[in-house]
């Protein structure tokens, strides 16, 4: 378990769990939407991204709807109660992860009441430092132009530095990294 | 040990008894404590006002009564004149500042350095307020040294102000004079703040900060006991 | 409420200023918040903020002094990567082509996100004028442009208003019912902007960093506005000063770190997006403003202030904007920085009374992130400022400098110093008789501030009479 970069991401307001197989973290997923945050009466609305593997999307999908009512939406939208995409890359100690768009649209996560990141064997990093050495250099799948860096749900602090969440994009912010053998893709 | 007294402005007029408890703690010290007859302002009110040639002329005046100086350190007691006389007289002297003036040394500064404090047997029964002088914390840094001083007063519980709590005393040189509505406001919330925790002593590095506070106060009638380093540590070695 | 570059009596500003309780309250909660959090995470950081903040002064030593080179590759591989790159010198030149912009594409409104520059260039007023309603996105900036104010801070836009200033101007200008509940406000901002994002032509965003090895800029921010004004609508257009340019994508993530942690007290923000290349069946510029950037740049003492990372620490440390907010500066950056910047913008007429706002207590360069000098820059500024011939003093600063002279003659010789004690008690006792206490004029203003009597005798009259 990344256990500096889980508690880092805590601090920034995420959620993170790490699972050794996609099947794990499927059911992880399904955990998150059906009982950690029981939606009750509302069928949850979910949208998965075309950027996780062909796999993944599957897996998710019947395991969600043998679960329970289920809503899929086909693109990203307000009306989603979660978006389910892609990171790429996790750095410890900033508490961060990053997503890369050259498949996607970066939308993908801003829409959705709350944000669902899955990675297959993600890159991981120490610090910014070692993240922007790699990625300048190449050594990365992600690629300058079309990244992100996501510590945390949307917020402000704007009046009285009250912080609120869920201010223009998802309130709820998750991150499930799947490393197989339950080790970590090393850099 | 010999040192030479330099004495700012407003301790020599305004505040002079702090300066004999500076000498009392200094030969308390087993330190020698001469006084150049001659000395005058260091200059940093012109500096600040960004009138070199004014500043230019005490500088040189300072320059020429100490470099021939015998002493083995010259003891300043304002963290506000040190830093203007060891940090800006270069640019004075375009850039060039005779390498003597590392001799300057400020008072707690100079305390501290040999362990000289050590020889003191303060003693006091009471919590103080010790407030930060600007120069000395930011631009000399420094703060360990007289905190250390403090810290081995046996009885003597020191409260300070955290850097989000009120901080500067609001005089300012000439904003005082400038910009007085917020100089007043700066000053009275730090006295504020000081009431707050319960204390009525307070020590201060810098006699600008003690005069500023101290003509406040007595706007407001507030009972309050202002000690310049030197005088708190005479008391205490009493 | 100013409008940038206007002509601020400071002293007057800040009587109004002191004496509005809750402006001051505001002021004082949001300013101790921001520095016990920075602080925390400064903390929880441990020595890697350090080499953090060696790491990006290091990186803009090399780019202060190469800025126009830089700026030039700039835009070279940012053109190489899809976007075009306009440079100007002048705010007309970047508002003319940023309002062609946004003609050609046929937009009757464009959507904002939180842009420094664009205050500084004076983008909104400009739009508006030209029928393009500018619709600010980052809650701060959406309340004081409701409000018609200009941002009081670099980073909290509205840190000046209260709840209930906010309640009711939202009541008032956009119709809703009177709610103090923080959520609920905010939460009235996010459904009136949503509309205007999904239906937006075109977006307009700074930039905190740009880098020249690859054209790529990077946008930080927490709402998720930003994400949604650069990458949802068909154009993007990104408004920034030179100043921005590092030369190495490498070194962006010091920047990132010592930003995060200085400006909001966070280990990092919610987002940190770098755009360069656009998505497919979009378009990009990059307008860039040079504008007094290369001339600071060039100056041997001011160019450290380039160093800036526009994250407001000095602004909630200073007592003078804890006072004041950036309202009172009369200038689109406000607080130390904003004195250090202002007379290259402004002129040093303009900047009279701006270069005495500080009681050079040093927290400014304590607390920034890249180590800037303030309180050195603000007494350079002082003595250029009496130094250049070509400048009018004001009668306030010729006084002083007649008192600076009065000064030097009499306290520089020890037997002319000595003759003044015996004059001022002599005045004092005058004083006393007439009014009651010591009174100094300036010194003793309302009478709040009073003065201790002047001993009998000096210090060294005491000591050579031995």
């Amino acid at each position: 378990m990344n256990e500096v970069f889980a508690g880092r991401f805590k601090l920034n307001g995420g959620v993170y769990y790490e699972a050794g197989l996609i099947s794990d973290a499927i059911d992880i997923i399904t955990g998150i939407i059906f009982v950690r945050e029981a939606p009750g009466e509302k069928i949850p609305a979910v949208y998965i991204s075309a950027c996780l593997s062909v796999e993944l999307a599957a897996g998710l999908k019947s395991s969600l709807a043998e679960k329970g009512e289920i809503k899929f939406l086909d693109h990203p939208s307000d009306e989603a109660d979660f978006s389910i995409s892609a990171f790429k890359a996790l750095i410890s100690t900033s508490g961060s992860i990053a997503i890369c768009h050259k498949t996607a649209p970066r939308n993908d996560s801003i829409f959705g009441a709350a944000s669902v990141l899955v990675s297959e064997n993600p890159e991981k990093y120490d610090t910014i430092d070692d993240f922007f050495a790699a990625v300048s250099s190449g050594k990365s799948c992600l690629v300058p132009d079309f990244m992100t860096m996501i510590s945390g749900p949307s917020k402000t602090a704007d009046i009285e530095k009250q912080i609120i969440t869920g201010m223009h994009g998802p309130k709820k912010l998750f991150a499930v990294g799947i490393f197989a053998d339950g080790s970590s893709g090393a850099h | 040990m010999k040192v030479s007294l330099f004495v700012p402005c407003i301790i020599n007029h305004l505040m002079p008894d702090s300066a004999f408890s500076a000498i009392n703690v200094l030969e308390k010290c087993g330190v020698s404590v001469g006084v150049e007859k001659f000395q005058v302002c260091c200059g940093q009110p012109a500096y600040n006002m960004g009138i070199y040639d004014h500043a230019k002329i005490f500088a040189e005046k300072f320059v020429r009564l100490y470099e021939k100086a015998s002493c083995d350190k010259i003891v300043v007691l304002s963290g506000s004149c040190v830093s203007m006389i060891k940090k800006n007289y270069k640019s004075l002297f375009l850039g060039q500042a005779p390498s003597w003036l590392e001799k300057v040394s400020e008072f707690s500064e100079f305390l501290y350095s040999e362990g000289l404090y050590k020889k003191l047997k303060l003693k006091y029964r009471g919590a103080v307020f010790y407030h930060k002088s600007c120069h000395l914390l930011n631009e000399l840094e420094i703060d360990k040294e007289p905190k250390s001083i403090l810290s081995s007063i046996n009885g003597l519980k020191i409260i300070e102000a955290k850097w989000h709590e009120n901080t500067c005393c609001g005089f300012g040189g000439a904003f005082a004079a400038t910009l007085p509505d917020l100089s007043i406001d700066i000053g009275n919330s730090k006295l504020d703040f000081i009431l707050s925790k319960g204390v009525n002593n307070i020590i201060a590095g810098d006699a600008g900060c003690i005069t500023h506070l101290k003509s406040l106060a007595m706007a407001c009638d507030y009972k309050l006991n202002f000690y310049y380093m030197a005088d708190f540590l005479d008391m205490c070695s009493n | 409420m100013n409008k940038n570059n206007a002509e601020i009596n400071i002293g007057e500003f800040s009587r109004g200023a002191l004496a509005d309780n809750k402006l001051r309250e505001n002021l004082r909660k949001a300013t101790s918040t921001a520095l016990i959090k920075r602080d925390e995470a400064v903390k929880i950081s441990g020595p890697s903020f350090e080499r953090s903040r060696e790491r990006a002064i290091a990186e803009r030593n090399v780019s202060i002094c190469s800025l126009r080179e830089l700026t030039a590759r700039f835009c070279k591989n940012a053109e190489a990567r899809g976007v075009r790159t306009f440079v100007f010198d002048d705010y007309v030149s970047a508002l003319n082509e940023i309002t062609k912009i946004i003609k050609e594409k046929g937009a009757g409104y464009v959507v904002k996100s939180k842009s420094m520059i664009s205050e500084e260039i004076g983008l909104n007023d400009h739009l508006r004028a030209n029928g393009i309603e500018p619709v600010e996105t980052d809650l701060g900036e959406f309340i004081v442009s409701l409000a018609g104010e200009s941002p009081s801070h670099l980073t909290a836009p509205a840190l000046h208003k209260s709840r209930r200033d906010v309640a009711e101007l939202f009541a008032a200008k956009l119709g809703v019912k009177y709610t103090e509940n923080v959520e609920e406000l905010a939460m009235i901002a996010r459904k009136y902007l949503r509309e205007k994002f999904l239906d937006a032509k075109i977006g307009i965003s700074g930039a905190n960093f740009a880098a020249a090895d690859n054209g790529v800029i990077s946008i930080v921010e927490n709402e998720c506005n930003a994400r949604l004004s650069f990458g949802y609508p068909q154009t993007h257009i990104a408004v920034f000063g030179a100043e921005k340019i590092i030369s190495r994508f490498s070194e962006m993530g010091s920047f990132l770190d010592i930003l995060s942690k200085s400006a909001t007290g966070q280990i990092a923000n919610a987002y940190t997006s770098f755009v360069g290349a656009c998505e497919e069946g979009h378009e990009r510029y990059f307008i860039i403003i040079t504008k007094n950037r290369y001339k600071i740049a060039d100056d041997p003492v001011f160019s450290e202030a380039l160093r800036c990372v526009r994250c407001g620490a000095c602004q909630n440390i200073c007592p003078i904007f804890q006072r004041i907010s950036g309202h009172g500066y009369g200038f689109t950056y406000a607080g130390p920085i904003g004195i250090a910047l202002a007379p290259f913008f402004l002129g040093y007429e303009k900047c009279s009374e701006l270069i005495e706002a500080s009681t050079l207590c040093g927290f400014c360069k304590k607390i920034c992130p890249v180590k800037i000098d303030i309180p050195s820059l603000i007494l350079e500024h002082r003595r250029r400022y009496y130094e250049d011939p070509s400048i009018v003093k004001t009668p306030f600063k010729k006084a002083k400098k007649i008192f600076s002279y009065i000064h030097s003659k009499i306290m520089s010789g020890p037997f002319l110093s000595s003759l003044i004690p015996p004059f001022i008690r002599l005045y004092f006792k005058a004083s006393k008789y007439l009014g009651g206490r010591n009174y100094i004029p300036l010194w003793d203003k309302y009478e709040k501030r009073h003065f201790m009597d002047m001993p009998e005798k000096t210090f060294m009259e005491r000591y050579f009479k031995k």
